[in-house]
């Protein structure tokens, strides 16, 4: 009996809901009727390094919805009223332009791929944010997805590491709990997330001296012991799980990694004074470490006005020496093809430039890039009309996308997980295209 | 009357009204435990030993009031040799407000969930009138039906937070109340058939919708602002058309009775017209002028549906148990519930004898054996996951982690000479005020038992090396007054924290830990942070 859960075969239908859950609570695979507790206690038992991962990814996320004319599809040619008042430079790759804010991006051009054909339904803030980072429309089905971020900490991440498995930061993070919620995936893939890059990762020292911490966490786990013994049930075993990955975290040499002060003054103006470039700066080194999935959120895209507009090119600018400093570096230490680093908002603007200066939502065609991973680089996938108002080749829908990303990182998107509920959900929903330009 | 006589008289009153009520609640908590036992008899099971007295004071007082016992309460429980002192103790809780404010966060994490943008302003005013409502013990067919037929604004009619909570783009949603009436109240999942027929319940899309457009004349009235606390809501025509937005897309053109046109998302049903229908109802619904909603209400809660009682016993029983009698707690069907459980037969028609009596319901079933078996794992009932021969091990609430912190660390001590109470408000932990924590500590709502504790990395920092445990706090420096010895000092910590004395191999370890410390305080300190930090004191259990 033990494949009807397993997540690689499908459901017989003939299970009811119902049904499925009492064979979770027999103890019949991975879904349990009390949520996560199962798969954590399942997770807890699993031999370490039971797979070696081989890709790790990188979220650069442009909250607000960059413009796609004034970044990755500039229109030239276009009169001003759509055109806007930057212009579009050459990059390393010949017939490939670029918005005049990315020269040092534009050089790298040969390691990344603009995917020019984005062509969402959402554009509205809070749901396309959601549909992007898990390419289900938010609350379909009444099911809470997992970003992008938890499904790589499940499938990619290594359970038994000392770091965590996915890592964001950025701002404004404190706005959104849709980041830090993982979904049916539950609490060992959310994130950690790191408010102030300053600061470090919060509460990860010992708040007593190392002899006495040492000294009570023997006591705690002397006595957590006892009690998940005595009290044998997944609630029990889950926090006994969770306690030695913090405990672990807390005693690791590796937690050096999140302390930027330890990077030499000219990395850190290589990657620009912003919380974005630290950020950039903090997921290389994360993912040097051995983190599966960083995120670096970058707020403020949301252009409607001119004075917003104006704004943003300071924005541009922080992601032109983040941004390349970090392809830059991951290329040099040899990581990148094994990095896939994606830039992206929620959706694009307007082709036209509104009456207030600035332009307004638009999912129906926008730009999206990526980096290293193993695709191959210097190419355009798709693209728009003369206007940056359709898409007149190579459309790339939500689930295409996520498909594609999943694909590169060598997840089998099609496997189906067990949601709490007895509701098995394909990690990329169906009727996806793969972009098989960035397959190789 | 002289003063005395007459106060006697009602003592004696009280007394023999108390004994009835103690007849009932023990006629029922009799009746379920013959049910439980022979599901146990018939699958071959054993059931665990009865709990302890500090495992059941520890239980009921987190089930019912949403936090852990005081020092003094419990101490006063251990203490006591009264034959009835379990009962008491569940009276005791029951008539403390700290239980319509834990039934609250438990109703209110379902009717108004946080993910929804407007929750703060739609709960608070609707959480002090949900707990008000608990605290009153009013039936629960009449607090539904306050919440399906709630107009008027939310500010003045706090129960309207129910259909504030079901709106979208400010407007309230016939789709949205018909999946949360359909869930929370009936037990029923009926969104799946929003788009398509249920895939493995006999639910078709029609019934999705027949129930919805019972809602299709509610809109919001002629209010403006984005804060929900001032919308209006209301089934009556608009008075003046040309100022008031008649703008409920779902109104079907031309039809005199609740009907509504289902939408481009409806699947095969898109377009059509849809007419209101009692569930499984052999006529569509007669009624030809606004408003719907109180006929519906009448429907839902009458004795006579069959899901209604039953949803309430069964989500009640779930969160004493943490598992329902039927899982998932929304997965009634019109040919199969309640009856495949005969518990939940039972509990359902006793609720609904006494008058959907809450507190009838927590008494009968807080009163059971099976409610008072011990949670630790045996090896004779590991093969018992679904015949409640043992009690689960529970996760706590985010909000109940916060309050019995609060309990522990700075406890609000009884007047001298008064009574231990509940009924006295909780400290704010410093630097943390009691929202953001529930959102830092919160896990998506699990189907049973709701949000719980999130037990992840960053959490779990929080807790091992940040403020909260790490600093002098008034709940230890009291236990620590007049000196007392190792052995005495460990034992007031382990009544604080876990509700217990500490067992022999609890003494040995703490002692040998305080005794090779340095500093005895910062020693004591460890233990009270090794506690806190543990799962015993993390889990219901």
């Amino acid at each position: 009996m033990s494949q009807i859960p397993n997540p690689q075969s499908p459901i017989p239908n003939s299970f009811s809901r119902r049904e499925l859950l009492r064979l979770a609570a027999a103890g019949v695979g991975s879904a349990s009727l009390s949520g996560w507790f199962g798969a954590l206690a399942a997770r807890a038992a699993e031999p370490s390094n039971a797979k070696r991962r081989t890709r790790s990814c990188i979220l650069l996320w442009m909250d607000g919805g960059p413009s796609h004319i004034e970044t990755f599809d500039p229109k030239p040619d276009a009169p001003e009223s759509i055109r806007g008042d930057l212009a579009a430079i050459a990059t390393s790759v010949p017939g490939i332009q670029v918005g005049e804010k990315f020269p040092q991006v534009a050089q790298l051009m040969q390691h990344g791929a603009i995917l020019r054909g984005m062509s969402t339904r959402e554009a509205d803030h809070g749901r396309a944010r959601i549909y992007m980072h898990t390419g289900y429309r938010p609350g379909a089905g009444g099911v809470t997805y997992p970003g992008l971020g938890s499904t790589v900490s499940a499938e990619l991440g290594d359970a038994a590491a000392e770091l965590p498995n996915f890592v964001v930061t950025g701002s404004p993070l404190n706005k959104y709990d849709f980041l830090r919620d993982p979904g049916y995936r539950g609490p060992l893939h959310q994130p950690v997330v790191l408010n102030d890059l300053g600061r470090g990762l919060e509460n990860s020292e010992p708040a007593v001296p190392p002899a006495e911490f040492d000294r009570r966490t023997a006591l705690l786990e002397r006595v957590e012991g006892a009690f998940a013994r005595q009290y044998a049930s997944p609630p029990a075993a889950a926090h006994q799980a969770g306690l030695a990955s913090a405990l672990k975290l807390i005693r690791s040499d590796k937690r050096g990694c999140f302390d930027l002060s330890q990077e030499p003054d000219s990395s850190r103006r290589k990657y620009g004074e912003s919380d974005f470039g630290r950020g950039c700066l903090l997921a290389r080194r994360l993912i040097e470490a051995g983190v599966a999935f960083v995120e670096v959120y970058l707020s403020n895209w949301d252009s409607h006005f001119r004075d917003v507009a104006a704004q943003t090119r300071t924005l541009m600018s922080q992601v032109d020496s983040g941004l390349s400093s970090l392809v830059g570096d991951l290329h040099e230490r040899g990581l990148l093809d094994s990095t896939l680093v994606i830039w992206m908002g929620e959706f694009g603007r307007t082709p036209r430039v509104n009456t207030t200066g600035g332009r307004d939502h638009y999912a129906k065609a926008w730009s999206s890039v990526l980096f290293g991973g193993g695709i191959p680089g210097g190419q355009t996938v798709g693209a728009t009309d003369a206007q940056g108002a359709e898409v007149i080749d190579r459309p790339i829908a939500a689930s295409d996308f996520m498909a594609t990303i999943c694909r590169i990182l060598g997840i089998d998107f099609t496997k189906e997980i067990v949601a709490p509920g007895g509701r098995p959900i394909r990690i990329v929903e169906k009727d996806e295209r793969l972009i098989r330009e960035l397959l190789g | 009357m002289r003063p005395i006589a007459f106060a006697m008289l009602w003592i004696l009153l009280a007394a023999a009204a108390a004994t009835g009520q103690e007849r009932d609640v023990r006629r029922a908590s009799d009746e379920i435990d013959r049910l439980i036992d022979r599901g146990l008899a018939e699958a071959k099971l054993t059931s665990a030993p009865p709990a302890s007295d500090a495992e059941f004071l520890r239980r009921v007082t987190l089930d019912i009031t949403g936090r852990v016992p005081a020092y003094e309460e419990t101490v006063a429980f251990l203490e006591s040799s009264d034959p009835a002192k379990r009962r008491l103790a569940i009276d005791r809780l029951l008539d403390s407000p700290a239980y319509g404010q834990h039934f609250a966060t438990i109703w209110n994490e379902l009717i108004t969930p946080r993910d929804k943008g407007s929750t703060k302003a739609v709960r608070d005013p609707f959480t002090p009138w949900l707990a008000e409502q608990f605290n009153r013990n009013r039936g629960w067919d009449a607090i539904v039906t306050e919440l399906l037929t709630a107009a008027g604004k939310l500010r003045d009619n706090p129960q309207t937070g129910f259909i504030a909570a079901n709106c979208e783009n400010f407007e309230p949603q016939p789709n949205l109340l018909a999946d949360s009436t359909a869930r929370l109240f009936l037990g029923i999942q009926l969104r799946c058939a929003e788009c398509h027929d249920h895939p493995f319940a006999p639910w078709k899309q029609t019934d999705f919708w027949e129930m919805a457009a019972f809602f299709s004349h509610l809109r919001k009235g002629l209010t403006s602002g984005k804060n929900p606390a001032g919308w209006t809501f209301t089934e009556s025509p608009p008075e003046d058309e040309m100022n008031e937005r008649f703008s409920v897309w779902h109104v079907a053109p031309g039809e005199s009775g609740a009907a509504l046109v289902v939408p481009q998302t409806g699947g095969k049903l898109a377009g059509q017209v849809v007419r209101a229908r009692f569930l499984r109802a052999p006529q569509h619904f007669a009624g030809t002028q606004p408003p719907y909603r109180p006929q519906f209400a009448e429907w839902v809660v009458s004795r006579e549906n069959p899901w209604f009682a039953a949803n309430a016993a069964n989500r009640m029983w779930a969160g004493l148990f943490g598992r329902g009698l039927v899982e998932p707690l929304d997965s009634f069907s019109a040919d199969r519930a309640p009856a495949e459980s005969a518990v939940l037969e039972f509990l359902a028609r006793e609720l609904a004898a006494s008058g959907f009596d809450l507190k009838h319901l927590i008494r009968s079933i807080t009163s059971s054996r099976a409610y008072r078996r011990t949670s630790q794992a045996l090896s004779q009932n590991e093969a018992d996951t679904d015949r409640f021969g043992r009690m689960a091990v529970k996760p706590l609430r985010p909000e109940v982690l916060y309050d019995s912190l609060s309990v522990v660390l700075y406890p609000v001590l009884p007047k001298p000479g008064a009574k231990p109470s509940t009924a006295q408000p909780l400290a704010a932990l410093p630097k943390t005020p009691r929202e953001e924590f529930v959102r830092a500590f919160a896990m998506r709502p699990d189907e049973t038992v709701g949000s719980q504790v999130n037990t992840g990395v960053p959490q779990f920092l929080k807790l091992l090396n940040g403020d909260l445990l790490n600093r002098e706090t008034p709940g230890l420096s009291r236990l620590l007054k007049g000196d007392p010895t190792p052995a005495e000092a460990i034992e007031s910590i382990y009544l604080a924290a876990l509700s217990r004395r500490p067992s022999a191999e609890d003494r040995l370890w703490m002692l040998e830990y305080v005794e090779g410390a340095g500093d005895r305080r910062a020693a004591y300190q460890d233990v009270l942070w090794t506690l806190l930090n543990s799962g015993e004191f993390v889990l219901n259990h």
